[in-house]
This record gives C-alpha cells, sequence and structure tokens, in this order.
C-alpha cells in the first residue's frame, strides 16, 4: 500500500472515529453509545491493518486482530448483557448538559490541535492527522467518564479512551511493542469484568446505580 | 542471579493460587506469613546482590536498582507485618460474622495477587510493564476494598477504580509520548525504547518538549493513583471502606509503588528538560496536597477517613521532597516513603482494632482506648505522635530532612507554608489520638483480649519506627544514597 | 471551468428548480407511503394543491395590513433568487463574476434563505395570532442554531477551492474528484443534518402535522391563504430542492462544465439521479424516527455544529 493511500485512508478514518466520539458524547440512549463505540473499535483496527500493510509490520496486524476481537465484539457484547440483566435503558440527564458537553469537545479539539503541533517532532508523516485525533479521542473520552452518571456509560469513555491512546501510539511510533499492547488489552478487559461485576452487584443489593452512590463525603 | 527477578513476583502468586483450594483458616495463616517470609527472604537477597553489583537487569522486562529495593523492602516488611495481623484480625471478623469463611480463599488469594502487581510494578524496567502491573494493582484492590460489598464499600470501590482508571489511562498517554520520543531520538522503534535503564542513559538526547508534556500527564495520571491532589478524592473513600489490612497495604505500599512510577519518569525528565521543570510540577503538587489535606484532617469525624486524608499529606511531603531536590531532598524523599508507609501501616491495624472493638470508626465514639486495651492504645499514641512528626519517631527525621534541603535550596515560601501546615496538623491528630486514648471507655466495650498476633505486627512495626527515628542503619543509608544518585542521574 | 455561466443559462436553472420542486416533495411523500405500507397519493399532488390554492380567495386577519399581504410573495421572490445561484447542469463562476455584484456566492445564497425564512416570520408575527407567534419564535430558535453551522459547512468546503462562489466550487470539486478527504466526511454529516432543519423534517419538523404545538413551519403559514398561500408553499418546495442542491454542489458535484447540449442533458440526469438518493435519505429518516421534542432541538443541532466545526479544524489546523 503505498504511503500516500495509506495517509488519506487514516485522514477519512481519523475524520469517522471524530464522528463516532460525538454519537459517543451526544447519545440519549445507552445501547447506542455502545454500538457508537464498538464502530469505532472497528475503524481503530482498520487503522492499525491499514498502517500495518503500509509498513509491513506484523504486530500491527496482531494488534488490529486483537482490538476488533475485543473491543468491537466482546466488550460491547459484554456491556450489552449487563444493560439486559439490569434494565436500563435511558440515560439520565448527565452531570453536564449534553450542549455543554459538546461544546467542551469542540474546545478539546481545538487544544489537541494545539498539542500536537507542540509534538511535531514525532509525528509521523504517514499517519497525517492521527495524532490530533488521537489526542482528541482520548480526551473526550476522559470527558465522557467525567460526565456521565450512568456507570455503563462511564465505562464507554473508558473504551473510548483506550482507542485514542491507541491510536496516538499508532501515530507517534507505530504502535507500541506488541506485548504491551497485549498487556494493555488485558487489563481493560479485566477492568471491565470488574467493573461489569460491580454494577451488577449494587444493582441486585441496593438498586440503584453504582455511579449515582455519593453519601461518602467529606 | 537474574533468575531471582522473576521468581519474587512469582512466589505470591504461587501461593495465591494454592491459597484458592484451602479450606481450613489456620492453613490459610500458614501459607500467608510463608508467603510474606518467602518474599522477604528473596528481598534480602536481592538488595544485597544490588548492593554489591551495582544492578540487575532481567530481559529487558524487569531490573533491580537501589530505588527498586526500597520499595521492594518496604513491600515485603509491610507484608510481613500484614500477615501477622490477619492472623487475629481475621478471626475476630468472621466470629463477627462480617466476612463469611467461604469467601476466605478469595480473600487470602486476591491480597496475594495485589502483592505480586506491586511486586512486578516496582520491578519494571520496562514502562509498559509498570503500567500494566499499575493497573493489576488497580482492579486487585478494587476487588478488596469493596470486599464487604456493602453500599459504602461499593461506592468507594467504584469511585476509586474509574477515577484511578481515568490517572492511569492518563498515564499511559504519557509514557507513550516518552517511547515515542525515544524511539525517535533512536531513529525508528527499536526494541528497548520502553526499558527505563535505556531511556535514562540517553535521556539528554530526548526531544524536550515532548518529554516535558508526558511527563505532566505522568504526574497527572500517576499522580491520581498516588494520591496527589486535587486528584486525591477516590483515597479517602477508599481507605476507609477497605477492610484494615487492605487499608495498611494501600496506604502503606501502593500508593508509594504509584510515585515510584513518577521516581522513574523524573529522573527521565530531569535527563531530558533540565531539573527545573519536573521539580517545580512535583513541588506544586506536593503543595497543593499538603494545603488541601490539613482542613479535612482537622474536621474529620472517621478515623479512617482521617488516615487517608493524612496518606495525601504525606504523598505531597514525598513529592515536596523530590521537587526541592538535590541529594538532601531526595534522600528525604526516600526516607519518608519508608518512614510513613510503616507508621500508616501501624496506625492502620490500630484503627483495625478499635473498629472491632468498638464497632464504629466514629472518633467521637471511641474513647478510652487505653484502659479496653493497653497494648493497641499506647500504640495508638505512638503512632499519632510519629505521624504527627515528633521525635524521636521517624517521620520527624525525613521531614526535618526536607525543611533542610528546603531552606538549603532557598525556597524560603514553600518551607513556611509546609511548616504551618505540619504544625496545624500536629495539633490536631494529637488533639483527636489524645482523645480516643485517654478517658473511660463505654460500658460495651469489650475490654482486654487482645489477640497476640495484633500485638505482634503492631510491635514489629513500631520497632521499625523508633529505630529509624533514633538512627538510619549504615545498610538502609548505603541503599538511600545510591537510590538517591540513581534518581538524581549521576 | 472558463467562461461564465450565461444569463440565459442561470435563469432557467432557477426556473427549473421551482418548477421541480413540488415535483420532489411530491416523490418524498410517496416514498413514505410506500414504507409505511400504504398507496399515498401521486407524486404531482404537490402541484394540484398548489393549483386549488391559487384559485381560491384571500382571507386575511382584521390585525393584519398591505405588510402581510405582500410577504408572500418576498418570500417567495427570495427563495427564486437563492434558486439561481445554485449551479445545477452547469458549474463555473457565475455571469459578472468580474462585476461587482456578487453572484453565484454561497454566503449571498445563505443570505436569500435567511431573508425568506425572517420575512416568512414577521409576516407571522404580523398577523397577531398565538400560534403565528409560536412558530415563529421557534423557527428563529433554529436558525440561530442551523446558520452558523451552515457557514461553517460552506467554509469548511470553500477553504479548499479558494473562493465561495458556488459555481467554481462545484467546478473545481468536479475536477479534482480524490480531493474528497476527511474534512468532508464530517462536513457532508454535518449538511445532512441541517438539511433535515432547513426542509423542515423529521426529527426537526414534521411537515404532515397541523397540530399547532408541534409544528415549527407550519405554524407560520397559518394565517396566510389563496394566493398568498400559494407562494408560501412553492417557496417551501423550492428551498428544498434548492438546499439538496447545495449539498449536491458542495459534496457531490459531477457537473459537466461546457454548454453542449448533450453535456446539460447529461448534468439534468445526474442532478435528478442525486436529488432522488436524498429524497430517499429524507424519507427513510423520517419514517425511522420520531419528533424532537423542542427542548432537545439545540442537542441534536449542536451534534452537527460539533461535526461542522471539526471539520473546519480539521481543514485548517
Amino acid at each position: 500500500m503505498s504511503p500516500e493511500l495509506a495517509t488519506r485512508l487514516i485522514d477519512a478514518l481519523g475524520a469517522l472515529l471524530l464522528f463516532t466520539m460525538i454519537l459517543i458524547l451526544a447519545a440519549g440512549q445507552l445501547y447506542r453509545a455502545i454500538y457508537a463505540v464498538a464502530a469505532q473499535s472497528v475503524l481503530i483496527a482498520l487503522a492499525g491493518a491499514v498502517l500495518g500493510a503500509t509498513t509491513h509490520n506484523l504486530d500491527l496486524w496482531i494488534v488490529a486482530g486483537i482490538t476488533l476481537l475485543v473491543k468491537a465484539i466482546a466488550l460491547p457484547w459484554l456491556l450489552l448483557r449487563v444493560i439486559r440483566r439490569v434494565g436500563i435503558r435511558r440515560e439520565i440527564e448527565p452531570v453536564v448538559p449534553i450542549t455543554a458537553t459538546l461544546a467542551i469537545a469542540g474546545g478539546i479539539v481545538v487544544l489537541a490541535f494545539h498539542l500536537s503541533s507542540s509534538l511535531g517532532a514525532v509525528r509521523q508523516a504517514i499517519t497525517g492527522n492521527a495524532l490530533p485525533v488521537g489526542i482528541a479521542l482520548t480526551l473526550m473520552g476522559v470527558l465522557v467518564m467525567m460526565s456521565r452518571r450512568e456507570a455503563l456509560t462511564q465505562m464507554v469513555g473508558l473504551f473510548a479512551s483506550e482507542n485514542g491512546i491507541f491510536f496516538t501510539a499508532m501515530a507517534v511510533s507505530q504502535g507500541m511493542p506488541l506485548i504491551i499492547e497485549i498487556g494493555v488489552v488485558l487489563d481493560v478487559i479485566l477492568g471491565a469484568l470488574v467493573m461489569g461485576v460491580m454494577v451488577l452487584r449494587v444493582r441486585s443489593s441496593v438498586d440503584a446505580d453504582i455511579a449515582e452512590l455519593d453519601r461518602l463525603r467529606g | 542471579m537474574t533468575t531471582l527477578l522473576w521468581i519474587l513476583p512469582l512466589v505470591p502468586v504461587a501461593f495465591g493460587l494454592a491459597m484458592l483450594g484451602v479450606r481450613d483458616r489456620r492453613l490459610f495463616h500458614a501459607l500467608d506469613l510463608a508467603s510474606a517470609s518467602a518474599t522477604g527472604v528473596l528481598v534480602v537477597i536481592v538488595a544485597r546482590t544490588v548492593m554489591r553489583d551495582g544492578s540487575l537487569r532481567a530481559a529487558g522486562v524487569f531490573a533491580a536498582d537501589a530505588v527498586t529495593v526500597v520499595f521492594l523492602g518496604l513491600i515485603a516488611l509491610l507484608g510481613l507485618a500484614t500477615a501477622i495481623y490477619t492472623i487475629g484480625w481475621m478471626r475476630r471478623e468472621v466470629a463477627g460474622g462480617d466476612i463469611e469463611e467461604r469467601r476466605l480463599p478469595a480473600y487470602f488469594a486476591l491480597v496475594q495477587a495485589f502483592l505480586a502487581t506491586m511486586l512486578v510494578t516496582v520491578l519494571a524496567d520496562n514502562l509498559g510493564v509498570l503500567w500494566i502491573a499499575m493497573e493489576g494493582t488497580t482492579i486487585t484492590s478494587a476487588l478488596l476494598v469493596g470486599f464487604r460489598r456493602d453500599r459504602y464499600g461499593l461506592e468507594a470501590a467504584w469511585k476509586y477504580i474509574i477515577v484511578t482508571t481515568i490517572g492511569i489511562s492518563f498515564g499511559l498517554f504519557g509514557t507513550v509520548l516518552v517511547y515515542a520520543a525515544t524511539a525517535h531520538a533512536l531513529g525508528g522503534a527499536a526494541a528497548g525504547a520502553m526499558n527505563f535503564t535505556t531511556i535514562a542513559a540517553m535521556a539528554h538526547r530526548l526531544d524536550p518538549g515532548i518529554v516535558r508534556i508526558g511527563f505532566i500527564f505522568v504526574i497527572v495520571g500517576y499522580g491520581t493513583k498516588a494520591g496527589l491532589a486535587p486528584m486525591h478524592m477516590w483515597l479517602p473513600d477508599a481507605h476507609s471502606q477497605a477492610p484494615s489490612p487492605v487499608s495498611a497495604l494501600l496506604s502503606g505500599a501502593l500508593i508509594k509503588c504509584a510515585l515510584f512510577g513518577i521516581i522513574r519518569f523524573h529522573t527521565i525528565a530531569r535527563g531530558a528538560c533540565g531539573p527545573a521543570f519536573s521539580g517545580r510540577l512535583l513541588l506544586l503538587f506536593g503543595l497543593v496536597s499538603v494545603v488541601v489535606a490539613t482542613p479535612f484532617i482537622l474536621t474529620q469525624r472517621d478515623l479512617k477517613r482521617l488516615l487517608g486524608y493524612h496518606s495525601v499529606e504525606h504523598v505531597g511531603i514525598v513529592a515536596l521532597g523530590l521537587g526541592i531536590g538535590g541529594p538532601v531532598g531526595t534522600y528525604a524523599a526516600f526516607l519518608h516513603i519508608l518512614n510513613h508507609g510503616v507508621t500508616k501501616a501501624l496506625v492502620f491495624f490500630v484503627a483495625g482494632d478499635a473498629l472491632g472493638r468498638y464497632g464504629s470508626r466514629d472518633m467521637g465514639r471511641i474513647r478510652g482506648f487505653l484502659r479496653a486495651a493497653p497494648f493497641a492504645g499506647t500504640f495508638l499514641m505512638l503512632g499519632a505522635f510519629s505521624l504527627a512528626g515528633m521525635p524521636p519517631f521517624s517521620i520527624f527525621v525525613s521531614e526535618l530532612l526536607v525543611l533542610r534541603a528546603g531552606i538549603a535550596a532557598g525556597r524560603y515560601v514553600t518551607i513556611a507554608i509546609f511548616l504551618a501546615m505540619v504544625v496545624v496538623i500536629f495539633a490536631g491528630l494529637i488533639h483527636h489520638a489524645g482523645k480516643m486514648a485517654f478517658g473511660e471507655p463505654d460500658e460495651a466495650v469489650r475490654r482486654g483480649g487482645e489477640a497476640l498476633s495484633g500485638v505482634l505486627a503492631m510491635g514489629l512495626l513500631a520497632a521499625v519506627m523508633l529505630l529509624l527515628g533514633l538512627t538510619v542503619p549504615p545498610g538502609l543509608d548505603r541503599i538511600l544514597t545510591r537510590a538517591t544518585e540513581v534518581t538524581l542521574g549521576s | 471551468m472558463g467562461r461564465a455561466t450565461p444569463w440565459a443559462l442561470a435563469l432557467g436553472q432557477m426556473a427549473l428548480l421551482v418548477l421541480l420542486g413540488p415535483l420532489v416533495t411530491g416523490v418524498i411523500q410517496k416514498l413514505k407511503a410506500r414504507l409505511q405500507c400504504r398507496r399515498g397519493a401521486g407524486i404531482l399532488q404537490p402541484y394540484r394543491d398548489l393549483t386549488k390554492l391559487l384559485r381560491k380567495g384571500t382571507v386575511q386577519a382584521d390585525t393584519a395590513g398591505s405588510f402581510f399581504r405582500a410577504v408572500p410573495v418576498a418570500v417567495l421572490a427570495a427563495t427564486c433568487a437563492a434558486a439561481a445561484l445554485v449551479p445545477v447542469l452547469f458549474a463555473s463562476p457565475a455571469a459578472g463574476a468580474a462585476s461587482p455584484l456578487p453572484l453565484g456566492d454561497a454566503i449571498l445564497l445563505l443570505g436569500w434563505l435567511a431573508l425568506g425564512r425572517f420575512l416568512t416570520a414577521v409576516g407571522a408575527l404580523d398577523a397577531g395570532g398565538a400560534f403565528g407567534g409560536m412558530g415563529a419564535s421557534r423557527e428563529m430558535t433554529v436558525a440561530t442554531l442551523v446558520e452558523p453551522v451552515l457557514m461553517l459547512v460552506v467554509f469548511s468546503v470553500s477553504v479548499v477551492a479558494g473562493t465561495t462562489d458556488l459555481g467554481a466550487i462545484a467546478g473545481h470539486l468536479s475536477l479534482q474528484r480524490g480531493s474528497f478527504g476527511a474534512p468532508d466526511i464530517l462536513a457532508l454529516f454535518a449538511m445532512l443534518v441541517l438539511l433535515l432543519a432547513e426542509t423542515g423534517r423529521i426529527p426537526v419538523d414534521n411537515p404532515d402535522t397541523h397540530l399547532e404545538l408541534t409544528m415549527l413551519h407550519e405554524g407560520m403559514l397559518l394565517e396566510h391563504s389563496g394566493p398568498g398561500l400559494f407562494c408560501l408553499v412553492l417557496a417551501h418546495h423550492t428551498k428544498q430542492i434548492v438546499v439538496m442542491a447545495l449539498v449536491q454542489a458542495l459534496f457531490l458535484p459531477w457537473i459537466p462544465a461546457s454548454t453542449a447540449l448533450f453535456a446539460l442533458a447529461l448534468g439534468l440526469g445526474a442532478f435528478a439521479a442525486r436529488t432522488l438518493v436524498l429524497a430517499i435519505f429524507l424519507a427513510l429518516v423520517e419514517s425511522s424516527y420520531a419528533k424532537l421534542r423542542f427542548f432537545r432541538l439545540p442537542q441534536f443541532l449542536s451534534i452537527g455544529f460539533l461535526s461542522a466545526f471539526l471539520a473546519v479544524a480539521l481543514r485548517l489546523l
């Protein structure tokens, strides 16, 4: 695959990734956010595959495959199962109103571009716009985690943030060493499992959403 | 010798797996003690080897230098003390119905897993492995924090896991940036670009702008895990709701492991951007932590939450020491890591006793501790004096060193604020401890009947505390000096 | 892309759009009916409705004056002027590009459409009815969110072409088909959200309802009747097809650049095909979603805003 084609593809994928991130930020219903993050992971896997094809780096192909299996299929399926068990559908009005969240997201994108210009030295020409998009994805994932009261949406934000970090790693250094990538994915899986268990436990014992508990103060 | 580095974290894992199949409670404690002892012995051997040979390296994944030895020693010591303390504590918990017998294998196995992940964290040479192990500690300890499954425990566990995972994501981001800078300086992704030893050796060749941004992300990220303000919100909840031995490990060892990560990146940042940048950031966060924690300490009613905020303050002091820098400041930081770890664990053990005896963490309800439990009460007073920073206990020494370093570096405003906070906290702590220790206990409180194991564990830690307050043994002094040199990159 | 569009061709394009507007509406209605398993009225039904309106007399509220009678004509004139600016069959800088008047300019187009909207709202207020006032205020609220996004979308595309002249943009994009880049995906998404808002379709507004509380556009038309209503309904159809043509000019241009008859026929066929695709899109969206409650509209529209903003950011940064 020629570098120019790879750059154009990764640019297009970056735009689509931002688009899915907007969908996650503005999602009114939980399952929409989950589908959006699944689509996002598919796009990330595609980007990894494109970069792998251009640089003939087998590691990237493997990571792309793992991302596809785990973050696009397994984890969203896990979240959907938890939803079905728990029976929540609608997102309660989040801590920060959605319009304000979207405005902050716009600010985050500007910040991301500003940051990526300072990181210009390590930016790889081949990946085009990937660095600012990756930074923006990471920060917007954190925004979702901080601005939502629904535990499962916070988990979706976590997955989105990890996607962003992976995209950034691709943009600055053709991904991290394979072992590390696998370790990171494992950690995300374990974390998701533990969080899912906690959500279910709180639902069954206290009949409230875990992220809404706020008795501990001071 | 390098195989030792691989065996060391595997010891708790092996024992943990063995514990999953055990039923008899005494066997649990036996295995626990065996694991702690084996770890301790291995740590001593590793320490000896490192001091003799300089450093140990294993296949680019693990490495042990003097800094590692400091943390290994702390983890091993606290692991041993906790194992001893748990004997009596668990008996009380099971008898009181707080923990069911059938969940014991899970508890002990989780504690072993927790210890193993902490060991991997401080042994890691590869920054990616460091991150993975840190996330592993979050997962295992979150399960332990929420072990009691009551509403507050789960709330604390959720806040803990979400906030620290957010923080750790920032840490990963910073790691990626540093890795990119190294790979760029090496001219393409080379193996070893993620290894601390490699990066530290070529730190001066790294692009300073990138390392600066990476360090900012790292200090926010790993600082969340360490409990630096303003990212400390989860700490009082998690450390107060966890079972007391776990709280001791969390406050004593885990937040120090997060500091380990910061120290490693501090070394890299010093090499790449000069000592001023990272030092100033550490100073800022440290000062903010000390100042933010103080009012919460004064107005606190929950004993373990008080100790949690106190940990925030002391992590701030370590950051202050590192930020002031120089040989004295960094030495003081390492010494303080040890001193605070030991003392905080001691006081958490006492708190566990108090909780079991009085059935409440509310300090207003805890009265007459000295009469109800003479040994534990004495340790309460000793621990409180030490935490407040009184001689002849260890924390006084390290705080004094930080003070000296600050004055020598000309940071008068910082030191003034630091002193003011320390004085205020001193007064507050002594007041709280005095109210708890003296007076007459309530009729319903059980007197006497202190578990021997608890007394032993507390005594062990108190002895170390006293020893380090009176003098620093030459062996330890050598280790700390060497650790300082490694961190300052000389 | 050399010669300017001859005046005749520009006026011819305008007439074409005005005439075809109701047909597009008819097609969308038919598609929706089919999707809802109904037969539906024929696709020429809007024409019949329009001629019916012409035959009727005008009834006007006592409080409305001659301004009220003038509004429909002015709105239709403004919308037709907008129709003249959009390249349909022929893409090149507008006639008189060297002249002092900015003909063919995208911003002028947006201005004409905004003028039409403003006049409709003012006319509704003039009648003094409660529904007119409510419809007008809602329409203006939507306008505050929609107009800036339109501007952003136009900017993000015109940055590449170097000009805001729609003919030039379309010609430029036709020649360089491969330059549909990453920011254009986001801009296209924003534009599709805007298409729903400007044409007054679900989920922004329900064009089929005449319940006062649920409509934006229809509320403003309530007081008009007869020829006045004819003008306003025709203007609505024209606005719809003009916005569709705008979408095509900005994002889907395959417009020939010569005035040969064969090329023009080809252009007409291409335009028809693309409009059909957009009509299918609108029909699908209308049949799949429910109308948003009014206070949720800002959230929906700010998704479009953020997309457009990101598109501009990606272009410029």
